[in-house]
């Protein structure tokens, strides 16, 4: 028998009902990728390019998280900075209360209970604290840094050492009887170590000796912040103790005049470590700005680089749907027609 | 002699030739939408003494097609199995977008500690890299328990296809039998020859076949890789069903006639139908994302361990944040089952079991020797450091996860994530091809055994022809021989 090779009824509606269904789909798949701009299945499309996306959204977070971080450093820095203003204006005052008491009446009283403001006004400034830490305690950041001097362990420390070395408490009226040369070798000796490392750190300050450190990467880390432990403020604490409790209201004035010459100088020293210190924050300022505007391009890279894997071309997509919206309808159309179609219909 | 008696005969032998060809002519219509069914025909062949006769039905069938269309059934099957399966991996990761990702977590829990590091005083922050690490945790567990699910089911779906084998076979042996005792009688096999082939079109979905036709019609199927199905009588099909599957567990492989089909070590393997794929699904692919996942949990263990703090270290390192809820710290390089369902927060740190975020900072998990912040400065930044470098570091992982051994942390996440992916669009490659295959030789098959209504139609007029020219020689028989009797009155 003659095979006349008619296509099976069967065949033609399962053929347009297979076309149809998957340019459904697709079309879902196409007005998805519209609305949202994206891949409808970004593991699908990129396949093993799809560790590249995970790891540059990685990226981003990091970025993320270390743009925040340096700028709270930036703004931790400027208030660093802004209290070593402070405490350098706090020096130059003195260093002029202290020209000006030299030779003045009444200078002895007016320099010490100037000095024990300033100490207060250190002591104030030094414990000022940024987000909950304390700017110069160094890691120990949840402890104010200095100890009030008057009635406090600093004063006791002082008068300790005063008393070791000439036998009487600073506000003995012997104190008269100490002569220039003699205060002159307790300044450089027993008061001087009232302020090196340990008498430092017994008596004044609670800071940590290691530095508080901020993150700029995985693998880069600077110094943004101060440290109560630095040379400017044990000079400033000593020169600012030095014209109060030394039993200044009984003085002689050749032992007064020692210790002013002695503060003076260790002012001047202050000053110079306060530059020192505003320069080398000033330094990781700019480092940490530096960082900012990285982590600032870094991000930006990172999302262009994942919305270059990751985004549909919106014209693509578009022209996509319009392109399956035609072939669906022309789809229904031809189903409708062949299913009319029919030899049925003729005999 | 020929006379009009004859000539009556064979009109009637016409119009019964034409009846019977009807009869299939409405069978074939009613038929035309059925996949299984093939267009049935009857030729017409001359009786001794010349009347025609219909001759039992007979099929439009090729086998080289059908062949062709089992091949691609149980590939399509297979490939849409293994689909499905790596669809369910993805999703544990989930769009890269919405950070799901075991990867993306690893990321947030070292950028929470960076966040920590900037104040390390504040309870807060410390809370918050807690969370990161608690979170890190759930999906660590959630995806080796989904992993497991995936296993499990797989081996359910292996045991439930070796019993629908088995129940097919048992009736391709019915219909066999009976097509073999027809054959050679007068019979209308077409029917029970249909039935038999949409069967194996439903044994090729589970399993990769092929048969080989014998004398009889008797037919003989053979599994891929050469072990016997069927030869007579079904051949035993069977496998022990794995009821508590964990980690480490291998599930049972299948056995046809006492011969291993599935595993590494079979002699005979079948490589497509469902049954191969999902074999391959619960023995290579979640196996090795169990590895993975299992080794990010030790590598996530080994880089918060602690070390002893002591200025002169005797004791042996321990397990800081990260727990075995067994105990222990794993060994690098070594594949420890299950841990990712196993790895939890440190009681000691976790907030809701009474313990102390701030243990994260200053160490000391293993006891007074462990403790980093031996100054107990609450701004102390070293530990937190090294666990944030530690993201970054070799992690010295299991060659046999498929991964690199030698990646840091957080790669071997990514790398963890785009090993899914990589698959998954593969699979989807091939099981579109695979479909599509599929789809073709059904089309291809459906040319030649489909029914086209229009044919029947056609068919149908001419034998309605042929209906009416019997009826007219009879119609004329008849007045010939009323014409004959008139004479002879």
């Amino acid at each position: 028998m003659l095979r006349l090779n008619m296509v099976p009824s069967i065949l033609l509606s399962d053929v347009s009902k297979a076309s149809v269904g998957r340019t459904q789909s697709q079309l879902v798949e196409a007005q998805r990728e519209l609305s949202t701009g994206r891949h409808h299945d970004i593991g699908l499309v990129l396949g093993s390019r799809t560790g590249v996306v995970v790891g540059l959204r990685m990226k981003f977070e990091e970025f993320t998280q270390a743009g925040e971080a340096a700028a709270q450093a930036d703004v931790m820095a400027g208030v660093t900075q802004s209290t070593l203003n402070s405490i350098g204006e706090l020096a130059a005052n003195f260093l002029s209360t202290l020209s000006g008491a030299r030779g003045a009446a009444q200078g002895q009283q007016l320099a010490s209970s100037a000095a024990r403001a300033a100490l207060e006004t250190l002591t104030g400034l030094i414990n000022s604290s940024f987000d909950g830490q304390y700017i110069f305690g160094g890691i120990n950041s949840n402890t104010p840094p200095l100890s009030g001097y008057s009635g406090g362990s600093p004063e006791a420390a002082v008068n300790v050492a005063f008393q070791s070395a000439f036998g009487i408490v600073p506000g003995d009226p012997a104190v008269s009887q100490i002569t220039a040369p003699e205060m002159e070798a307790f300044l450089a000796g027993g008061f001087a170590d009232v302020f090196a490392a340990s008498g430092w750190s017994a008596n004044w300050s609670s800071a940590s000796t290691t530095d508080r450190m901020q993150r700029l990467s995985n693998d880069e880390q600077i110094e943004v912040s101060s440290n109560a432990n630095s040379s400017f403020v044990r000079k400033l604490a000593q020169a600012f103790s030095m014209m109060t409790g030394l039993g200044q209201d009984n003085l002689s004035q050749p032992a007064f005049e020692k210790t002013v010459d002695a503060a003076i100088s260790l002012l001047s020293e202050a000053k110079l470590g306060i530059g020192d210190e505003q320069s080398r924050i000033g330094i990781a300022q700019q480092t940490l700005s530096l960082s900012l505007q990285n982590s600032g391009r870094m991000k930006a890279a990172a999302a262009e680089a994942i919305g270059a894997m990751e985004s549909v071309d919106p014209y693509e997509a578009a022209t996509r749907v319009n392109a399956l919206m035609t072939q669906l309808e022309s789809s229904y159309a031809i189903t409708g027609r062949i299913s009319r179609m029919s030899l049925l219909n003729y005999i | 002699m020929t006379t009009l008696s004859s000539a009556l005969h064979y009109a009637l032998s016409g119009l019964a030739v034409s009846a019977a060809q009807s009869a299939l002519v409405s069978r074939n219509v009613s038929f035309a939408g059925d996949e299984n069914y093939t267009r049935k025909y009857s030729e017409v062949y001359t009786l001794p003494g010349g009347a025609a006769a219909a001759a039992p039905a007979s099929r439009n069938m090729d086998k080289q097609l059908l062949g062709k269309l089992l091949g691609s059934t149980s590939n399509a099957a297979g490939q849409q199995v293994f689909l499905d399966a790596l669809n369910r991996l993805s999703a544990t990761a989930g769009d890269p977008e919405a950070d799901s990702s075991m990867a993306a977590m690893l990321g947030a829990l070292q950028n929470s500690l960076k966040t920590y590091e900037t104040n390390p005083s504040n309870s807060v922050l410390a809370a918050s890299a807690l969370e990161s690490a608690r979170r890190l945790v759930q999906k660590l567990n959630g995806t080796s328990a989904e992993v497991l699910s995936i296993r499990t089911e797989a081996d359910q779906a292996m045991s439930q296809s070796v019993e629908h084998i088995n129940t097919l076979l048992s009736q391709f042996k019915v219909v066999n039998d009976s097509i073999v005792r027809g054959s050679g009688t007068a019979g209308d096999l077409a029917e029970s020859l249909d039935h038999r082939d949409s069967i194996l079109k439903l044994l090729s979905e589970e399993i990769g076949i092929r048969t080989v036709s014998r004398p009889n019609n008797d037919l003989m199927i053979y599994a891929e890789g050469g072990t016997v199905l069927f030869e007579g009588s079904p051949r035993s099909v069977s496998m022990a069903p794995t009821s508590v599957f964990a980690s480490s567990t291998m599930g049972q492989a299948v056995i046809i006639d006492g011969v291993a089909v599935t595993g590494d070590l079979s002699p005979m393997p079948v490589v497509s139908g469902r049954l191969a794929a999902l074999a391959t699904v619960r023995d290579e692919v979640t196996l090795t994302m169990q590895r993975q996942v299992d080794e990010i949990a030790s590598g996530l263990i080994r880089s918060f361990a602690e070390q002893d703090q002591s200025a002169f270290p005797v004791l042996p390192d321990v397990a800081g944040l990260f727990v075995d809820a067994t105990g222990g710290l794993p060994v690098p390089g070594t594949w420890s089952p299950g841990l990712a369902s196993r790895i939890g927060i440190n009681s000691l740190a976790d907030p809701r079991q009474g313990g102390t975020p701030s243990l994260v900072r200053d160490g000391g998990f293993g006891g007074a020797s462990y403790i980093y912040n031996q100054e107990g400065a609450a701004g102390y930044q070293t530990r937190i450091g090294q666990l944030i470098s530690a993201f970054e570091l070799a992690g010295n992982f299991d060659p046999a996860s498929g991964l690199g051994t030698n990646a840091s942390l957080k790669d071997f996440g990514t790398e963890s994530a785009a090993w899914v992916e990589a698959r998954r669009q593969t699979a989807q490659a091939a099981a579109d091809g695979a479909s599509a295959t599929r789809i073709r030789a059904n089309e291809t098959l459906l040319r030649v055994t489909g029914v086209s209504i229009d044919q029947e139609m056609a068919a149908l007029l001419d034998l309605e022809k042929s209906y009416q020219a019997s009826s007219k020689v009879i119609s004329v028989i008849d007045s010939m021989l009323a014409a004959l009797f008139e004479a002879v009155r």
